[in-house]
């Protein structure tokens, strides 16, 4: 049952909200305030790019939302394709900004043709690292960073350091893994065959690391990337697969924390205590693809708002200047801060998880205006 | 980016004012942050990060009720503080206390509170309270920023602070919220009762430390989760009321149990647990809900189980359904049932629920937390939360909109009832086939398991079984037994084989030796103790209690002796037979010029186990002339009926009497039943308490024809091993059927011709949701077709209802039919939906019979070969043609092959199975689209299940309508497709162990 939300606040405070702020300097930019801190980004698609042109310039660096997933890249078995990709490169060079490539392995079935799959693990490896060898040769340079592997692991919130990974594609069509699957992961299975799947998930993530090594420029920077919300149990779990890649002379640079949030359940000191962790390791850790939603992903489904009032906005602004502060406070670790998505005129919380619901989860209003969030963000 | 106004400082504490937004200072300013300050009943903090003190409270109530006195010097209180004093009387619910804030509060982790507080009343009582900080999101506002909602008792007569860590969830909400809250008796408004009191504030802070003194409140109370739907509040004298419209799937309501209110200082565990509600009138609109709470399920949780989709341990007493449950003081020895008592005239339900055997199941796993909990009215069947759920087992719908109080909940020890014992360890391999009957432990020194038992009745036929996976390690098992007991121990044991079963008596003290053999060398040991002596002696009556130790087990190859040949080498050969339980009593021989002569001793005047004779379609007649002679020299009783127990006569037959028994029965039956001196009830009484005769069956004559069926001339009958249920020409009574047990079943005789669709409607009015098998047989009593195939129909009705099964046949299975038998509960224990209930009662109505021909299937033919390609991406299967190898598949693994397919129209899709893995296993055969999307579900008889013994060939089929047909673009073989803890169904041992190895030989894919 849907509930619709009107705005119930009245017009002076909406237009006392309009009065906004600045920085001192209006010629600011998002990337010329953070310029001694870390890139800051922004994600475009194929179907959106051109008409930030007005905002690119806020941007150092940008990540294409699917036009570098295997699904685009390449569709068929040999037949690359970079026609959606490469335009979008043009004009994150023409902008000046660098471009974060997402992603070369995922578990999606929506973006990982069933093909890659067939024959069993020997030949989808073999795929993978020539998907992977394929994709970074071609963008080179252009490409700063490469989210190598995505969303691994489990979403479970156990203390079990043998259960890292997301369920096989066989136990769950819906969110399993064929990878996973194929490397013999299964539920109930004894404790020998979870080591030895667990071993044989490991090495993939290795060798496609060390495939993309190979392929990419030097100087060119590895992540895995993940979600945590507020799982802290994940947090482990990544911790725990870190250790075990490392170990295993694994060629990664990094961890990308996609930090997907809405504005009433943030934990903010878990992010910050998950960026020291990493940090620890000897890892880089960039920030890719924050947005703050007005919904709570899971539970929210049938609330429906049909405005931004004030108080949303504040909390929202609270929350992405407290992303930011964490970032810069931890800027000898965080290297980039990349929001999913430009502004609330464009975004997959449209229709993800609900079809056609209105959202605001940006720095930047659906007329590409700075909110108050932005406001906050550059107010240090 | 358009340029904005530039804010001066002054502005910005204005907006603060109204939007709670905190002051921003200048980019480059380099002032000192300024200490927080309460200007114009606000509490602003500026970021100084030092304690906030919050002051200026008021009331969310203009009236002269609720007061707020500051300066009030508490002289009852030690060192007569100076304090606020918070004075209310409630006349609504939702009425509080508050001080106002403004500020970045999320650089504090910390709420405290020092205060006391006592009722106003001729005898002061603790004041329940809530602190809430307000989330000022739209529709969020039920979430409190300080986490769950705490409901605590404020301390009488000293000042204690109550310390709450704000989640770090949730802290950011802190920068953008005015309003901390203070809810006295939150929830309950004014009644008889006046509901009055005062606060005594000493202080109130935000910190970032946990003060030294700080304690965090305990909280016992009802309360539920924002994502549920209920709403929980408090109200007069009730321990909670529960408001809810619509809740989501699987909510919840619960309530902590401190550990000491079930595990008593004096040792005491208590082992009962007496819940007390009403069931409310709720007016939504103009639609009034009286009694509106309809069900629940209602259980002790404990800890949070990772992993697991229940997300914690939990064990539920019972379901509750407003319109089934009546006064029950019959716990039916089932330890999961509450008791249920209503007081027709307050409207107090009353569930008394045995805590015990729920903690003993959760096995220690509650050491972190108990709760009561409920689930309300939102238990999923299929649709949206949006929707009116309904349960998903039946047999009750609801609306998901009602009221329920809850008065009270509490804990206490009845002797009477199970009592709590600790966790017994038990990693012997032998476990109790009945809940609570036995109690095995492994931790006995010396001995594989250690088994007591108290008060078991004579006849429950429960044991203790020893499961065996896959094959054991020999096909002899020597195993020893030792009595620790003082009373002698009757013992039944078999190896997966009742027939072969052994029974014995073990002196106190003594330890037996006893060996079984088993070629196949699988399936369970199953070891009677005490629970089976209808089948030794069935003159014993008393409970018994025991305890035996199982002291070794030991499994060798030796050669297992062929059954010893019977000292009359001729067999017996007569039309009558005897069932199981009274074989060991009646001796059934031939007869010069006789049916049969029966030999009877020992037999138990209460026995009731009945001689049966099969009654051909052919030779069955209404009436029956039953002529019997007594060769004995005491009179002996008997009973006797054709095929239903309406149709029974009792009589004496004296010494050397002939008498000859006139039955009738106006519908078709196949068994004539005679009882023998084991039927006394009623008039018939006996002063012995065993009975010994010599009888002679004479003669059975038939004569009469049946009146001509109408309708589909189907005329049911029972079959003769029905002994819990009875026919009426077309409706079943079952008296206490024990779900997954029983399957009994009725049938008919029937002729078939051609091709097409048998439609048998079936109306389920017992009090459960019951499991039907229709299918065909022929002539030998053979059942036509697997149980997967389209033949075949298995359903679950519930209760009330009416549903067609339905029969998809091939012109040659109609050939074939010679009867059509359903099968009436045929539940087994691991089925899903398998209900509450311990029995089963009320009717089963069976429908007019249809046959639709289906013209357009062709002939009966073998199909056209149909050339594929099989594939498989899989980690432990490989493919080469037709042979599929198995590297190591592990158990459960559901591992597949595949082939590219096309079909063109309705069909039937086969393909031969040859299992050369060693073992037992099972396959799913099903069709795919070109999206890999199954085709179907599980249950459509375009899917096939198949379990498969090692060394046979089957054959799986699929039928595809035409639509389906459309689709088709793959055809898949799940090879290995078990679920854990099932079964083999033939065997019922557990499925194999794996991993798998060899290989399965495809056959051709085959259309027709």
């Amino acid at each position: 049952m849907k509930k619709v939300i009107a705005a119930g606040l009245a017009a002076s405070m909406l237009a006392v909200t309009a009065v906004g702020f600045a920085g001192c300097n209006n010629d600011e930019t998002l990337r010329s305030k953070y310029e001694d801190y870390f890139l800051v980004g922004a994600t475009m698609s194929y179907g959106n790019f051109e008409m930030y042109e007005d905002l690119a310039k806020e941007f150092s660096s940008m990540t294409c939302e699917n036009e570098m997933k295997w699904d685009s890249l390449q569709p068929e078995e040999g037949g690359f394709d970079y026609s959606l990709a490469d335009p979008m490169i043009e004009f994150a060079k023409e902008h000046d900004m660098g471009v974060r490539g997402h992603c070369l392995a995922w578990h999606n079935k929506d973006a990982v043709p069933s093909w890659v799959y067939a024959g069993g693990f020997d030949a989808a490896r073999e795929r993978l690292l020539t998907h992977a060898r394929t994709v970074c040769a071609h963008f080179d340079s252009t490409v700063y960073a490469w989210d190598v592997w995505n969303e691994m692991l489990t979403d479970d919130q156990d203390e079990d350091d043998t259960n890292l990974f997301r369920v096989s594609y066989a136990d769950d069509a819906t969110h399993g893994s064929r990878w996973h699957e194929l490397a013999g992961l299964a539920r109930n299975q004894s404790a020998e065959d979870r080591a030895a799947a667990n071993q044989k998930i490991e090495q993939l993530v290795v060798d496609t690391f060390a495939a993309a090594r190979e392929a990419a420029p030097e100087g060119t920077k590895l992540y895995y990337n993940e979600y945590f919300v507020n799982n802290t149990y994940k947090c482990r779990k990544l911790l725990v697969f870190l250790e075990d890649l490392l170990e295993m002379g694994c060629e990664i640079d990094g961890v990308g924390i996609q930090a997907h949030y809405d504005i009433t359940s943030f934990d903010a000191e878990m992010l910050e205590n998950l960026i020291i962790d990493i940090h620890e390791l000897g890892l880089d850790v960039q920030i890719t693809e924050v947005d703050f939603s007005m919904y709570d992903y899971n539970a929210d489904t049938s609330l429906y708002y049909t405005e931004f009032t004030p108080e949303m906005e504040e909390l929202q602004a609270h929350c992405f200047a407290k992303v930011f502060e964490i970032a810069r406070k931890h800027k000898d670790k965080v290297s980039c801060v990349t929001q999913w998505g430009v502004a609330d005129d464009s975004s997959y919380l449209f229709n993800m998880p609900v079809p056609n619901r209105n959202d605001w989860p940006y720095l930047f209003d659906a007329d590409h205006q700075p909110k108050l969030a932005y406001e906050m963000v550059m107010d240090f | 980016m358009k340029k904005k106004s530039i804010l001066l400082v002054t502005l910005s504490t204005l907006m603060a004012a109204s939007l709670g937004l905190g002051v921003l200072t200048a980019c480059n300013s380099a002032e000192e942050v300024k200490a927080s300050e309460y200007v114009n009943g606000t509490n602003f903090y500026y970021g100084d990060g030092q304690d906030v003190h919050l002051q200026g409270w008021i009331t969310s109530v203009t009236n002269d009720a609720w007061t707020v006195e500051e300066g009030f010097v508490d002289e009852a209180a030690e060192g007569s503080p100076v304090v606020t004093k918070l004075g209310y009387s409630k006349n609504d619910a939702w009425r509080n206390f508050g001080v106002k804030i403004d500020g970045n509060y999320s650089d504090f982790s910390y709420l405290n509170i020092t205060m006391r507080a006592e009722t106003r009343g001729l005898t002061p009582g603790a004041v329940n309270v809530n602190m809430k900080i307000v989330n000022p999101i739209p529709e969020k506002d039920g979430v409190n920023v300080l986490g769950s909602d705490l409901y605590f008792d404020v301390s009488m007569d000293t000042y204690t602070t109550y310390s709450f860590q704000i989640p770090s969830i949730y802290r950011e909400i802190l920068d953008v919220t005015n309003d901390v809250c203070l809810f006295p008796e939150p929830g309950i408004a004014n009644s008889d009762v006046i509901h009055a009191g005062d606060i005594y504030v000493k202080d109130m802070w935000f910190s970032k430390d946990r003060p030294a003194d700080g304690v965090t409140p305990v909280d016992d109370t009802w309360r539920t989760e924002a994502w549920c739907g209920y709403e929980v509040t408090r109200g007069g004298e009730s321990e909670a009321i529960i408001s809810y419209n619509h809740p989501a799937d699987w909510s919840r309501f619960y309530r902590p149990v401190p550990y000491d209110e079930i595990f008593m200082e004096n040792g005491t565990v208590n082992n009962m647990l007496k819940l007390q509600f009403t069931s409310d009138t709720v007016t939504i609109g103009e639609t009034v809900y009286e009694d509106s709470v309809e069900q629940f399920q209602v259980g002790l949780w404990g800890n949070v189980k990772p992993g697991s989709s229940e997300g914690y341990y939990q064990q539920w007493f019972g379901q509750y359904y407003r319109d089934k449950y009546e006064d029950t003081n019959d716990w039916s020895n089932n330890p999961s049932v509450f008791k249920v008592e209503k007081d027709e005239e307050t409207g107090i339900v009353t569930l008394y629920c045995r805590v015990a055997p729920a903690l003993m199941a959760m096995e220690g796993n509650y050491d972190e937390q108990i709760w009561i909990c409920f689930n309300l009215e939102s238990q999923p069947q299929g649709g949206g939360s949006d929707q009116a759920p309904g349960y998903i087992h039946g047999p009750v719908e609801f609306d998901g909109i009602g009221q329920m109080t809850i008065l009270s909940s509490e804990f206490y020890f009845d002797e009477n009832e199970p009592v709590y014992s600790e966790p017994i360890v038990n990693d012997s391999g032998w476990n109790s086939s009945v809940a609570g009957a036995y109690t095995v432990s492994s931790e006995k020194a010396g001995v594989i398991a250690n088994v007591t038992y108290k008060d078991l009745a004579p006849d429950m036929w429960c044991c203790v079984a020893y499961a065996i996976n896959g094959t054991a390690e020999g096909n002899t098992l020597t195993i020893q037994l030792k009595n620790n007991g003082e009373e002698k121990v009757l013992y039944g044991i078999d190896w997966n084989s009742e027939a072969s079963r052994q029974y014995g008596y073990i002196e106190p003290g003594a330890t037996a030796e006893i060996r079984l053999q088993n070629a196949a060398m699988t399936g369970p040991v199953n070891l009677f103790l005490d629970s089976c002596y209808p089948g030794y002696d069935s003159s014993v009556t008393d409970p018994h209690s025991g305890d035996v130790d199982i002291v070794s087990m030991a499994f060798t190859n030796e050669e297992i002796a062929p059954p010893e040949e019977p000292d009359d080498p001729d067999p017996v050969d007569v039309a009558w037979g005897v069932v199981d339980s009274g074989k060991s009593f009646y001796d059934i021989k031939e007869g010069e010029n006789i049916d049969a002569n029966v030999q009877y001793s020992g037999v138990s005047p209460d026995l009731w186990a009945n001689l049966y004779r099969d009654v051909s379609a052919d030779e069955c007649k209404p009436n029956v002339k039953l002529t019997l002679r007594n060769n004995g020299t005491e009179k002996v009783l008997y009973g006797a009926e054709l095929g239903a127990v309406e149709t029974r006569k009792y009589g004496w037959i004296e010494p050397g009497q002939t008498v000859t028994v006139e039955l009738s029965n106006e519908n078709v039956y196949t068994v004539i039943s005679l009882f023998l001196d084991c039927c006394y009830q009623g008039e018939y009484t006996t002063d012995k308490d065993t009975l010994s005769g010599n009888v002679d069956i004479v003669s059975v004559e038939f004569s009469g024809e049946f009146a001509p069926a109408e309708g589909d001339g189907l005329v049911w009958g029972l079959n003769s091993d029905a002994t819990l249920i009875t026919i009426d020409g077309k409706v079943i009574t079952l008296n206490n059927v024990v779900p997954s047990t029983a399957w009994q079943n009725v049938n008919a005789n029937i002729t078939l011709t051609g091709a097409g669709k048998l439609t048998l409607p079936i109306t389920n009015n017992t009090n459960a949701v019951a499991k039907f098998k229709l299918c065909l047989m022929d002539e030998s009593w053979a059942q036509i077709g697997a149980d997967s195939s389209a033949s075949v129909a298995w359903i679950e009705i519930p209760v009330g209802q009416t549903w067609d099964m339905v029969l998809t046949l091939t012109a040659d299975e109609a050939q074939r039919a010679a009867h059509i038998m359903l099968a009436v509960d045929c539940w087994v224990p691991e089925d899903a939906n398998l209900p509450d209930e311990t029995t089963f009662t009320g009717t089963v109505t069976i429908g007019e019979m249809t046959f639709t021909s289906d013209a357009t299937q062709p002939p009966v033919s073998e199909g056209t070969v149909v050339n594929v390609t099989w594939g498989t991406d899989a980690a432990n299967l490989s493919v080469s043609e037709k042979t599929v190898t198995l590297n190591n598949l592990p158990i459960g693994a559901w591992q597949n092959v595949s082939a590219d397919l096309t079909l063109s129209g309705a069909c039937k899709v086969t393909l031969s199975i040859t299992n050369n893995t060693g073992d037992v296993a099972k396959f799913k055969l099903q069709l795919m689209d070109a999206a890999w999307k199954q085709i179907g579900v599980d249950s459509d008889p375009c899917v096939c299940w198949m379990e498969i013994a090692s060394g046979e060939t089957m054959e799986l089929t699929l039928t595809v309508t035409a639509e389906q047909a459309a689709q088709v673009a793959h055809i898949m073989l799940m090879v290995d497709c078990w679920a854990p803890n099932d079964v083999v169904t033939e065997t019922g041992a557990p499925c194999p162990a794996g991993p798998y190895t060899g290989n399965i030989v495809l056959g051709d894919v085959k259309v027709s």
